[in-house]
């Protein structure tokens, strides 16, 4: 009579209860008490913080890929994967990024770009953080070239685009990658102030900026389909992510598709992030994430943010000294993505030294040609990593 | 050893051990010098395209202010007005609900509204809705 109970016991999930399982469990429940108790990211670390528990729990099979039988005339499924492993083809094939940079470009209005495209440069100075720490994850001697260049990515600080790239080059380390840089993200408004403050003295701070000129209609609707066009053409592999993100917005502007444009911003990117969240998440299994690596990547994570913010400080210094009209070096830092937490920080940062400053809306031009240069960046970094 | 013969044997997970430190940085650094290098590249094109683009609007646009300036200081009143006041006279009497020959326009002068348009909009629905 103790058998059947015991054969329960044995197929219930107590029994393949690990320590790796429980840690990862613990790991979830921070996760999950930063988004809901302290606000983090809440809209994508719930799913993920979720994602992590329930790949954890044993013998549930949620990540299980199928099993497959090969005969003479045709392949069988024995047995259907897990749920999550079948969402999860939308990160490992590379769709669901490019979808989330359809939502983002129908929510990002590039006038503050257009107006003044010097901040294009700031944009492309960020992603200095990515190479930088790509050299610093080849020189820790733990990765190859294809896990260093997605590491690195995290410095775009650009969600999708880091998920985008690692699950091209390095589909095991997805799930740390993707936490450090959804958590840096949050981070921002503590990482960025310190090293913006470092960089600059007060009288910079205090420079302020003239109006933006207004963008016509017209421009804002050839700006995206000139940038695919130009993007597309110099690095094609950026195509994909560029190519989304200024169809995107091309929706936005054009004024003639709003049902389209309304889906893209709200409908479709909350269900795609539903199932990113929740299937990179999944990728954190005990065995992919107790490791070494995973702090060497935090770590190396958190540099690449730093680096990214002083570069476009420093780019902007430099550019003030070549310049007749004079730039707030505080916009520079706002080249990291993180669109609009990064812009929010200058603006922040900026009107703690004279709060008649009104930085916004000039962070965003840098803010938003930041997500361009780290899709350009990926997209250079997988053309030549690739396989 | 020639650069596109070590990116390539730094490109591959299965021989990238093979390489020495220096040999490491040496194919870090010329990633990194190829990467920023393409990424500013791409951005500046961009910015020269968006300023030209900006120029071109600006000379487009300036021609059209022009243009729409011109019929406002055209003089109206060259036009005979008798019909805009028995017109006017005619939308009184409605209003007020008295035959038109029971009072007699003076004078008629344009109202400066400056309030916005949706307070005129809902001044319009108004009338309509005690028509």
């Amino acid at each position: 009579m103790l058998t059947p109970i015991l054969d329960f016991l044995a197929g219930s999930g107590f029994f393949g209860l690990g320590m790796g399982e429980l840690a990862m469990i613990a790991i979830s429940m921070v996760l999950l008490y930063l988004a809901i108790v302290k606000g983090f990211e809440p809209l994508l670390l719930v799913p993920i913080a979720f994602g992590v528990l329930l790949t954890n729990l044993p013998f549930a099979g949620l990540m299980a890929p199928p099993i497959m039988e090969i005969s003479e005339t045709a392949i069988h499924t024995v047995e259907p994967g897990g749920l999550l492993y079948y969402l999860f083809q939308g990160d490992h094939l590379g769709i669901f990024p490019p979808l989330i940079f359809l939502g983002v470009g129908a929510m990002t209005d590039f006038g503050p770009l257009i107006a003044n495209p010097r901040s294009l440069l700031l944009g492309a100075a960020a992603q200095f953080g990515i190479f930088i720490t790509f050299i610093g994850a080849i020189l820790s001697g733990l990765f190859s070239a294809q896990e260093a260049a997605s590491i690195g990515i995290i410095g775009g600080a650009d969600g999708p685009t880091a998920i985008f790239l690692s699950a091209k080059l390095a589909p095991h380390l997805l799930g740390a990658i993707a936490i450090a840089a959804y958590s840096y993200m949050a981070l921002v408004p503590i990482i960025q102030p310190p090293i913006m403050k470092l960089l600059t003295n007060e009288n910079e701070r205090k420079i302020k900026m003239a109006q933006l000129r207004p963008v016509s209609k017209r421009e804002k609707i050839i700006f995206p389909i000139m940038v695919t066009i130009i993007v597309s053409l110099i690095v094609p592999a950026a195509a994909t992510l560029v190519g989304m993100l200024m169809l995107g917005n091309l929706f936005r502007e054009c004024g003639v598709v709003a049902r389209l444009e309304d889906t893209a911003k709200n409908a479709l990117i909350n269900i795609i992030t539903i199932f990113l969240g929740v299937t990179i998440g999944a990728t954190a299994t005990a065995e992919q994430f107790l490791r070494t690596e995973t702090l060497v990547i935090l770590g190396l994570g958190i540099t690449a943010f730093a680096i990214g913010t002083a570069s476009g400080v420093l780019l902007a210094k430099l550019m003030n000294l070549i310049l007749r009209t004079p730039i707030n070096p505080l916009i520079g830092s706002a080249g990291v993505s993180a669109v609009p937490m990064a812009a929010r920080v200058s603006q922040v940062v900026g009107s703690k030294e004279d709060p008649t400053n009104f930085l916004l809306m000039h962070a965003m031009g840098p803010n938003v040609a930041g997500v361009i240069g780290s899709a350009v960046s990926a997209g250079v970094l997988l053309s030549l990593f690739g396989r | 050893m020639e650069f596109t013969e070590l990116l390539k044997i730094f490109s591959d997970p299965a021989t990238i051990d093979s390489l020495s430190l220096s040999q490491r940085i040496s194919a870090g650094l010329f990633t990194t010098m190829l990467g920023m290098g393409i990424t500013f590249c791409a951005l500046i094109l961009l910015h020269l395209l968006i300023t030209a683009m900006g120029l071109i609007e600006a000379r487009l646009s300036s021609p059209a202010v022009a243009n729409t300036e011109e019929p406002e200081q055209k003089p109206a009143p060259a036009t005979d007005e008798t019909e805009l006041v028995a017109a006017i006279t005619a939308a009184l009497a409605v209003m007020l609900d008295r035959p038109p020959h029971t009072f007699i326009v003076k004078n008629i002068t344009p109202y400066q509204d400056a309030s916005p348009v949706w307070y005129r909009a809902g001044m319009i629905e108004q009338i309509h809705n005690r028509l």
